[in-house]
């Protein structure tokens, strides 16, 4: 009979895994994620720091003396001592306690770059200080909640395009004497849009035979007038036909070359030569440049079209359609 | 985590850790050698300098360096390095060289919590009322150097206060696990002394002896008399029985020095067994009886204090044959015991030895010195006819003859006796005792001196007797055949108003009274408010002697038993328990109810302040009126208040609203002006009580 070893460190390795899973499992019930929660006995976690085990080591030794040499001011010094610990373990618990935490949403940015999350902060007077908040793995948020309503930004770094989620997030305080931490994992239901890496890459010239002759020139200018369309509210007010106005009081704008429809697609076909993850990296350098110079644009993907249209809103679409093109994650999370 | 603890020291932290170290070193310092304490200063000033950046921290070599200067100096000042006192020494200097390094929080978290065990070894020496108090303001500055490392951008008002507020919240808890924490005893016996010289009777008495003590005014012990206290006349506490002398210093027979193999040999205890019994038999109605409990100083002694003829109640103190009281160790704290005494009963006590022994043992003399007392007390044996004529010629000897009761005796030579007898005459109670003693002797009377105190002052509070060192005292005892031991005190004979008045009296009227404590209370004694307030002090001393010094497990029995109706195990746990959680929410309530408000901002109150003030103008503000609506209204009707009323509320909209860019010391200097103005704003005139008015009026 062949009894098979695994290697120690993977054993670890796996009763890890499923410690883990486990523990996130019970989490999971105790504190089910919420766009709002608030912290209560069942929601805080708290045990003696290291100091506190210290702290405690010292009361220890003092009840030894105290009662080896019958002095009673050294025992009264070990239970003062004993006191303040009971006591730190209520003011750490209530500087947690009661705290109310609410998803404020996040910006989309892109991949490597730094996600920030913010939620807001709200609960009794004295509670919140000597806050310490930070995703797994992520850069720690110091604050104390000095106002009702305060906002704090999680950092997190973005890896990959897509919906990035990334889960509980630790806070911890050992207010106020750092003997005691109290903690707890908590789930807002954050989930931030990653868009692809932006890059700028040239259009292949072959393009220009299949779209036509001013497929590239979606630069051409600005000056070159070409018609006039109904005003739509958010339209410019220099892009106004303010003649037309002062003579028939209707509101028209001026659509000039560079701005029509047509010109400023984003396709996917046009970087022939990319991959599938280049080709989105260029198209996402395109729709920022747009969104910079506050043009309109459409974006063509192979299973998606969005037409000629501009603001934060389409912006918004766009750089989500990018982001989560031919991902798994992209239909179940977008709602 | 390791990234938060390796964070370094910021704001006022090293200035925190600098004050609690002062303060941890300071009750240390009247122990310790000033070397110890000048390095630990050293490596302190190091700190500082370096913290204000004119000096560095010291490298590796040179935290090597002072380390080896610690153990140097203390080496230098104990010639050990082990033993209690060199090791609490060594605990100064490595908590200091901590300290010296400290540079991230993780160590400061290290050093503060290891300066409460420093500041506590100062308090193994001395329990005393004012040493907890200094333990309770030394836990608040510590803990607010906890605070400040834990919550480093804490201004100094924030963290003491904070700290203050803390412990005083942890102290109900305290007094609940202090009193009801069950008392465990020593796991090892560890014996030292304090090291500190104390004042207190010696087991040798030489010529000036116990006058060294008639100058120090602290107190021996107090003695709390069920009943009646005894009179003045029966005030002669017996401390130890000295019965061995060598021409010039009286000591202890080496049968008994101190309890030993005695107590447990055969001999003792039947002895013990028949003294019990003369005890329980007495039933003179003239006998007076006296139960009674001693509160004692530490003397670092082991003897006690009694009256005539004494027994102990209660366990580790024995009698000895001598029919006096020791415990089975120095005191080296305050120590409360219990004893009962029989005085003035016609029949003597049983004696332990024989009477031959007995009168071998108290006639011995030196063979030779001292030759013409010796001869002159042989002469006037003869021509008494009798050991009691004898006693009483004595007596009346240095009644009439021109001897002095004095603090101040000249020294004697070698043959101090003749000396003192025949030419200097002036004396303190050791003189004469010894004297006596040793003309008794010489006329063939049993004799031995007895020292310990004679008198006591009645407390007004409490009505305990207060017994000083200054009353430490002399006397004889004679061995006469069916009386057995016989008290005579010459001294008497010479000053009798030591006996009736106390030594202070005595020494009063001859000016020589605490001579050296120009200052003392007692030297104002005829001053009833002065007396009272030293009785009150007293009083108070007593009390934490008792409840808090004393307090031991027999004590936490009969309370648990007294109050519970138990002191089991079972009992003390489950009331421990309760007690727990009872005095933690009542911590919690009231911790809710203090911050039950928001606290409003000094600007605010002063504000609130100068509205109570205009208010007995007729003027209130309304609810929905700003600050500067409400000052111009002001302003309509009574343009006399104008200016003030101006300067006011301008400087508060300034304060409460302006620019928050405003820095910290203008801001400060504003707030000042502030609170002056409103201080001096005056209450309308002939409006008396108007506080009373606004309050009916709200």
């Amino acid at each position: 009979m062949r009894i098979i070893f695994l290697p120690r460190s993977q054993t670890y390795r796996r009763i890890e895994i499923a410690l883990r899973t486990r523990f996130s499992a019970w989490l999971e019930k105790r504190i089910p994620p919420s766009e709002q929660v608030r912290l209560d006995h069942r929601r805080i976690f708290i045990f003696p720091t290291a100091n506190g085990a210290l702290f405690l080591g010292v009361s220890l030794v003092l009840f030894l003396a105290g009662v080896n040499y019958q002095n009673n001011l050294i025992l009264a010094l070990c239970f003062l001592l004993t006191s303040v610990f009971l006591n730190g373990i209520f003011a750490t618990y209530r500087n947690l306690s009661g705290l109310v935490f609410e998803s404020e949403g996040v910006l989309a940015v892109g991949v490597s770059e730094t996600l920030n999350f913010d939620l807001r902060m709200s609960g009794p007077r004295s509670a919140g200080q000597a806050l310490r908040l930070r995703f797994t793995g992520q850069t720690a948020v110091d604050t104390n909640m000095s106002v009702q309503g305060q906002r704090v930004s999680l950092p997190c770094v973005a890896t990959r395009r897509g919906w990035c989620k990334p889960g509980r997030f630790h806070l911890e305080s050992s207010y106020p004497l750092g003997l005691i931490r109290a903690w707890s994992w908590i789930d807002l239901g954050f989930a931030g849009l990653v868009y692809p890496r932006a890059i700028d890459s040239p259009v292949q010239s072959t393009l220009e035979d299949a779209t036509g002759a001013k497929a590239s020139g979606w630069r051409e200018g600005v000056d070159d007038f070409s018609e006039l369309r109904d005003y739509q509210y958010g339209d410019s007010p220099k892009q106004i036909d303010w003649k037309t106005f002062s003579k028939r009081g209707d509101l028209y704008t001026k659509q000039y070359l560079g701005q029509s429809g047509e010109s400023n697609w984003i396709d996917w076909d046009e970087w022939r030569q990319l991959s599938d993850e280049g080709r989105l990296s260029a198209m996402t350098y395109r729709i920022l440049a747009h969104c910079e110079s506050r043009e309109p644009f459409g974006l063509r993907l192979p299973n998606l079209q969005i037409s000629p249209y501009m603001g934060r809103a389409h912006i918004y679409r766009t750089l989500k359609a990018v982001a989560l093109f031919r991902l798994d994650n992209g239909k179940a999370d977008s709602a | 985590m390791n990234k938060k603890n390796g964070r370094r020291l910021r704001g006022n932290t090293p200035y925190f850790l600098v004050i609690s170290h002062f303060i941890v070193v300071l009750p240390h310092i009247p122990n310790h050698s000033w070397w110890i304490i000048g390095l630990a200063f050293f490596c302190v000033l190091w700190r500082i300098f370096s913290d204000y950046g004119a000096w560095i921290l010291p490298g590796k070599a040179v935290r090597f360096f002072l380390v080896l200067c610690g153990f140097g100096v203390v080496y230098m000042a104990y010639d050990t390095l082990i033993g209690p006192l060199a090791g609490v020494a060594l605990l100064i200097l490595a908590y200091t060289f901590k300290l010296l390094e400290a540079r991230t929080e993780r160590d400061a978290n290290m050093v503060v919590i290891l300066s409460y065990f420093v500041m506590a070894t100062a308090f193994l020496f001395d329990q005393g009322f004012s040493k907890a108090i200094y333990l309770l303001f030394g836990s608040i500055v510590i803990s607010a150097s906890l605070i400040s490392v834990n919550q480093p951008l804490i201004t100094w008002k924030e963290g003491y206060r904070s700290a203050a507020f803390l412990i005083l919240k942890c102290l109900p808890v305290m007094v609940i696990l202090f009193v009801l924490v069950p008392r465990v005893p020593s796991l090892w016996n560890i014996q030292f002394d304090s090291q500190q010289a104390r004042t207190g009777l010696s087991d040798e008495m030489s010529p000036g002896d116990i006058a060294r003590l008639g100058e120090s005014d602290s107190v021996a012990f107090r003695a709390i008399f069920e009943g009646e206290l005894p009179p003045p006349a029966e005030r002669y506490w017996r401390a130890l029985v000295l019965d061995e002398f060598d021409g010039r210093r009286w000591s202890r027979h080496k049968g008994y020095s101190g309890h030993g193999s005695e107590v447990l040999s055969e001999e003792y205890q039947s002895w013990l067994l028949s003294y019990q019994d003369w005890f329980h038999r007495q039933s003179d109605p003239l006998a007076s009886h006296y139960r009674y409990k001693v509160v004692m100083e530490a003397s670092d002694k082991p003897w006690l204090f009694t009256l005539d003829w004494g027994r102990p109640l209660g366990s580790d103190i024995y009698l000895e044959p001598g029919f006096n009281l020791t415990a089975t160790k120095p005191i080296a704290e305050p120590f409360v015991y219990r004893a009962e005494s029989i005085s003035r009963t016609g029949q003597p006590p049983p004696e332990q030895i024989s009477q031959l022994l007995q009168a071998r043992r108290n006639l011995h003399l030196p063979d030779s010195g001292n030759e013409r007392s010796r001869r002159w007390a042989l002469g006037l044996r003869e021509e008494a006819g009798s050991d009691t004529v004898f006693i009483e010629k004595l007596l009346a000897h240095f009644e009439e003859q021109p001897f002095f009761y004095t603090l101040k005796p000249p020294l004697l030579g070698k043959d101090s006796i003749d000396q003192f007898l025949f030419s200097t005459r002036r004396g303190f109670c050791a003189h004469f005792a010894s004297t006596f003693t040793y003309l008794a002797r010489s006329a063939g009377i049993p004799a031995r001196v007895v020292v310990g105190y004679l008198g006591g002052e009645e407390s007004k509070l409490g009505g305990y007797l207060l017994v000083y060192q200054f009353d430490a005292h002399a006397w004889s005892e004679v061995w006469l055949p069916g009386k057995g031991w016989v008290r005579v005190d010459p001294t008497a004979a010479v000053a009798p108003e030591r006996v009736e008045n106390g030594a202070e009296d005595a020494l009063f009227q001859r000016g020589e009274f605490l001579a050296a404590h120009s200052l003392s209370l007692l030297r104002f004694r005829n001053n009833p408010s002065l007396n009272r307030l030293r009785h009150g002090v007293d009083y108070l001393r007593m009390l934490w002697i008792q409840k808090v010094v004393g307090y031991d497990r027999s004590i936490q029995a009969g309370l648990l038993q007294a109050i519970f109706g138990g002191s089991d195990l079972k009992t003390t746990v489950t009331v421990l328990a309760l007690g727990l959680v009872g005095a933690m929410l009542l911590v919690f309530f009231v911790d809710l109810w203090l911050n039950r408000l928001p606290r409003s901002s000094s600007e605010c109150r002063t504000y609130l302040r100068f509205c109570q003030k205009i208010s007995s103008y007729g003027y209130r503000k309304q609810p929905n009126e700003g600050e500067t609506a409400f000052a111009n209204r002001i302003l309509v009707t009574s343009p006399e208040l104008a200016e003030t009323v101006l300067c006011i509320t301008n400087h508060y909209v300034a304060l409460q609203y302006g620019s928050l860019d405003i820095d910290v010391s203008s801001r400060r200097r504003l707030l000042k002006d502030f609170t002056k103005e409103v201080k001096a704003f005056p209450w309308r005139k002939g409006s008396i009580f108007p506080w009373r008015r606004l309050a009916r009026r709200s």
